[in-house]
């Protein structure tokens, strides 16, 4: 078992079935969480969600609305717009249900799914600038956050944002204006007036860090 | 090189950069052939292209979660009711079933990619282009595992233009207002409803195996155009395409080249001197090089 294996199922499992346990240690930290915590687990919620139970919806609804209406609304910057994404992502996940815990955590692939829809209204609308400036003006005026409610989800949260701090400004900036505007490296070059080599190096070394930087996270907790 | 990589602790720095460049979406085609040989000798490397894929998906929880208004919930519960549900599945079943196709391949890309490759081939097109090169590359979000055959490599203006239409097309199926703007089975009355908001090719060309569902003005980030829905006799919409040609730097002429998403619908482009045609559906390669054929000869 490769070692890229063990770390990605360990920092970023919430508690969610996993099918192929690689070893007991996993194995043992993932049951000691649920044991302690009590916790009906994401997987159990999307086995409920596949016979139609709306109150495991609620529950997911519940764990991740901030999560997926915060990303819409930080990439569409139109609330309406935000509330109709998150309800299309919710709707699919009951509807449909294609996510499949062993490629990885249900917030990542709620967070990919989001941001790819958001990012291709942005392109068929074809405003982007302007949608982003009244973000920001939006943004900056008073804007209610949510605490997470899972205490998990929360601890992963504080995860990121240590790892995040850990990258260089460039690193960063990069990687952000790559996520959440989906500009891509030539114009994320231009408007930053630096060399597509040096751009390209930012985001790929920043990414890479901050895998890194959430394994040893974990490794210490 | 397989033992090496399977006993070392951390992979070498460059190909670290290559996997991360990978998920990141930003390898040119000399990368992604790199990365696929890398990946047929190394198959195990498939697990840190998740977590890869898995620690840019964390990005946005470094942000602050935002609460949503109070009566989203209740919306999405009254409309995840089995009687709505239902209702909901007629409409926009087909759409969404092609939108979830191209969106959610969001891991094992390069083996996405080449069976994509396998699978344009299988289909016959080597008849056509069995003398070019198969240049693939990947849309730059992940999002899509576009391949198209070509004997020059598009350009990023390019790629995003193919990768727009395809997500343009797509969502013109879940559209709870129907896929076009302006519903109409007569093709003048849709050049005369756009001819003044857009320049429209002379030729207009028209699609003679399909019923004209109506037109939609068409906006991408690089170029503009009309967008055409049509329903076949077997019941697929295929959108049909003229587009100005700025946002489209491949040499793209009057031969139609195939483009395939993978598990997802397929399409044919070509050009004039002015504009660049897509037709793009869900429907076999086959029909989408018929629907063509009738339409060459209007």
């Amino acid at each position: 078992m490769s070692r890229a294996c063990d770390f990605m199922l360990s920092v970023f499992s919430m508690p969610v079935r996993i099918r192929a346990v690689p070893n007991l240690e996993q194995q043992s930290f993932r049951q000691g969480q649920e044991t302690n915590n009590t916790v009906v687990t994401d997987g159990e919620l999307i086995e409920r969600l596949q016979g139609g139970d709306t109150e495991a919806l609620a529950e997911l609804y519940d764990r991740y609305s901030g999560l997926v209406y915060g990303l819409s609304l930080r990439i569409l910057g139109d609330r309406q717009e935000a509330e109709d994404l998150a309800q299309e992502i919710f709707l699919e996940l009951y509807q449909q249900n294609k996510y499949n815990p062993e490629r990885g955590s249900l917030s990542s692939y709620l967070a990919t799914l989001t941001r790819s829809r958001a990012i291709d209204r942005l392109r068929t609308k074809g405003n982007r600038r302007q949608i982003l400036t009244r973000w920001r003006q939006d943004m900056l005026k008073t804007n209610p956050t949510l605490p997470a409610e899972h205490a998990s989800l929360q601890h992963r949260q504080e995860q990121v944002r240590l790892a995040l701090e850990q990258l260089s400004d460039m690193q960063r900036q990069v990687l952000e204006l790559s996520y959440y505007e989906g500009l891509s490296q030539s114009e994320i070059a231009e408007r930053l007036q630096k060399p597509l080599g040096s751009v390209k190096s930012w985001a790929r070394r920043g990414l890479l860090k901050l895998r890194d930087q959430l394994g040893e996270t974990l490794d210490e907790g | 090189m397989k033992d090496e990589f399977l006993n070392s602790e951390y992979l070498n720095s460059e190909y670290r950069e290559l996997l991360a460049g990978y998920v990141l979406g930003d390898l040119d085609s000399e990368e992604l052939a790199q990365l696929q040989e890398l990946l047929r000798q190394n198959p195990a490397l498939k697990m840190e292209i998740l977590s890869l894929q898995e620690t840019l998906g964390a990005i946005p929880l470094g942000a602050e979660l935002q609460r949503p208004p109070a009566n989203l919930k209740s919306r999405i519960l009254q409309n995840a009711e089995p009687s709505v549900r239902q209702e909901n599945n007629d409409q926009v079943q087909r759409g969404e079933k092609l939108q979830s196709r191209l969106r959610i391949r969001w891991a094992w890309g390069p083996i996405v990619t080449g069976v994509a490759v396998a699978g344009a081939i299988a289909l016959g097109w080597q008849n056509m282009q069995l003398r070019q090169q198969l240049a693939v590359t990947e849309a730059e979000n992940q999002s899509y595992k576009i391949v198209i055959a070509s004997d020059e490599m598009p350009s990023q203006d390019t790629w995003q233009s193919f990768k727009e239409v395809v997500s343009d097309h797509s969502n013109s199926l879940t559209r709870s207002q129907g896929p076009v703007d302006f519903a109409t089975q007569d093709l003048a009355a849709v050049r005369s409803q756009y001819s003044q908001r857009i320049a429209l090719s002379g030729k207009f060309p028209e699609l003679r195996k399909a019923k004209l569902l109506g037109g939609s003005l068409c906006a991408l980030s690089k170029t503009e155009g009309l967008r055409l829905s049509y329903k076949t006799a077997s019941g697929e919409v295929i959108s049909f395409y003229q587009l100005h040609r700025q946002g489209f730097s491949l040499d793209i002429n009057q031969t139609p080249i195939p483009i395939q998403v993978f598990d997802g619908p397929n399409g044919l482009v070509w050009g004039d001197q002015n504009y660049v045609f897509v037709l793009v559906g869900d429907a076999p390669a086959t029909m989408i090089r018929q629907l063509q054929r009738s339409l060459e000869s209007t």
